[in-house]
């Protein structure tokens, strides 16, 4: 009998992992009390925390996320702004993803951060900076994604509605958009993630104000339970952000499953 | 090779009539040419830095970083991926704490193994197999759940032991798979890399163009982004030139048979 609630609890939900964490977490508030691990570099989880509660009493870690957020998104906004404009019109119109092709092949696969110098050079450490590059990196996801989206079409919804005299506009707004919102939205999805991962790197490298920054320099003045509230918050924030969309999504995309499945 | 030219033809013009107009218009100080230096410029000292080894040099280094992370990603994630995928209770386990480290952006864990291990190598291949860890260990596991049962069933049949089937069966058949998440990983590997030469290292391709820039060489600046640029493109269409050859293999002997 308690056997087999073992073998149910084992199998069937994820109290093992659960335990798990509470394990690790344990760990690291007793391996550096007891000098195991290095206290200075490691320290004990409830220090941290401490660090953690107190950075949001004081505003500090919140003023920081405030910043870094909003750059994400300026950035982000920017990257839908050009990949949704320029995939829509590279996917319907022949002639112009012909004398794209090449250079979009060529920055694609280019890392982001590569571009790091040139920007410090155009913007200094204002927030175009950061945006910039953001801007730069969000756009290819969702380029790709709304390209593929718009070449997808069912090239018989689009006679279907020429027939019945759509305009150019007509088909663009009606049909051409949201046959390919799917694909645009995943190609969301991948650069909402995207966003806050160069916003960090930017914020490391080269800037006064945000959660990079301030990663980066409480390692340097050898905070070391503040670097880790840090490092804790950005998990944090990439992980609400992302669940927001996944939330987002399932809402406002739930009409799509209908819509395709009467056509097709 | 004519067919070639006539359908990239508009878009190596489009290309080229870029690099013309950044000759022009920095020629004509339109744009600051201490900033953006003439196109022609900017080539001539990348062909000079190419030849004289430095480049390359630095590509070298950061090269054994990335395959560095990238195979210990592998090693790790692979078999960790197919445990989980293949036995619940194993899943169970780990589950829980993928999720929660997994939004975490790799470049955030950099401070930290600066502390730990400084800046040499080690720091770097750490980050790197960190970040390529999740898309590898998430496309294993798909792709060993994905795995068709009859193919399972039948080697049971055929009295197989577990670990045979695992190794016969059910690794080829979630291979496909598994390419995707490499596929993913080592454009991120390459990034990271870069990212962390910038932060914290001595040499390395991204250590390289921040020291370029800081000391306002500018149009060796420009020469190491060229690399990378290039260094990403080829790595992307080596990706898929792989991807091709596996999955005309994968199709062959997986999927005629459903």
């Amino acid at each position: 009998m308690i056997g087999q609630t073992i073998k149910k609890l084992v199998y069937d939900t994820r109290l093992s992992g659960g335990l798990l964490l509470l394990a690790l977490i344990i760990l690291w508030e007793i391996l550096p009390r007891y000098g195991i691990l290095y206290a200075r570099y490691f320290p004990p989880f409830s220090t941290v925390m401490g660090a953690f509660i107190e950075g949001i009493r004081s505003a500090e870690i919140l003023r920081h996320t405030a910043i870094s957020i909003s750059r994400a998104f300026q950035g982000y906004f920017l990257a839908i702004l050009i990949g949704v404009t320029l995939g829509t019109l590279t996917g319907t119109i022949r002639w112009l993803s012909d004398l794209f092709e090449i250079t979009v092949e060529l920055l694609r696969p280019m890392p982001s951060v590569a571009l790091v110098p040139i920007a410090i050079l155009l913007f200094g450490t204002s927030d175009n900076y950061n945006i910039s590059i953001i801007a730069f990196g969000c756009t290819w996801p969702i380029f790709v994604n709304t390209f593929e989206g718009t070449k997808s079409i069912d090239t018989q919804w689009i006679e279907t509605a020429r027939v019945y005299g759509a305009t150019r506009l007509d088909l663009l707004r009606k049909v051409i958009i949201p046959a390919a919102l799917p694909y645009i939205v995943s190609g969301l999805r991948i650069s909402l993630g995207t966003s806050i991962i160069i916003v960090t790197v930017t914020e490391m490298l080269a800037s006064f104000k945000g959660l990079g920054y301030f990663i980066m320099e409480t390692y340097n003045a050898y905070q070391i339970p503040q670097m880790y509230s840090g490092i804790i918050t950005i998990g944090i924030v990439g992980y609400s952000l992302n669940r927001l969309f996944l939330i987002a999504e399932g809402r406002f995309m739930a009409w799509h499953k209908g819509w395709t499945a009467k056509f097709v | 090779m004519r067919e070639f030219f006539l359908t990239k033809s508009k878009g190596i013009f489009f290309l080229l009539l870029l690099a013309f107009f950044w000759e022009i218009v920095s020629r004509n100080k339109l744009i600051s040419p201490l900033y953006f230096p003439p196109m022609s410029k900017n080539l001539v000292v990348f062909y000079h830095l190419m030849l004289d080894g430095t480049l390359p040099l630095e590509l070298v280094r950061s090269f054994g970083r990335i395959f560095g992370g990238f195979f210990l990603a592998i090693g790790i994630m692979v078999p960790l991926g197919i445990a989980m995928g293949l036995f619940r209770p194993i899943y169970n386990l780990f589950e829980p704490l993928t999720e929660l480290i997994r939004p975490l952006p790799p470049p955030a864990i950099i401070p930290v193994m600066m502390l730990f291990l400084g800046i040499g190598e080690a720091m770097k291949i750490i980050v790197i197999s960190f970040a390529c860890s999740f898309p590898i260990l998430i496309n294993t596991m798909d792709g060993v759940r994905s795995v068709e049962p009859t193919f399972v069933d039948t080697a049971k049949t055929f009295g197989r032991s577990r670990f045979e089937i695992i190794l016969q069966v059910i690794f080829p058949a979630s291979l496909h798979q598994i390419f995707t998440g490499l596929r993913v990983a080592l454009p991120i590997a390459l990034i990271v890399d870069i990212v962390s030469e910038m932060v914290g290292a001595l040499n390395g391709i991204g250590r390289f163009i921040l020291v370029m820039q800081r000391s306002f060489n500018i149009p060796e600046m420009y020469a190491g982004i060229f690399l990378v640029a290039i260094v990403g493109y080829l790595l992307n269409a080596l990706l898929r030139y792989l991807n091709t050859a596996l999955i005309g293999w994968h199709k062959a002997k997986f999927e005629t048979v459903t």
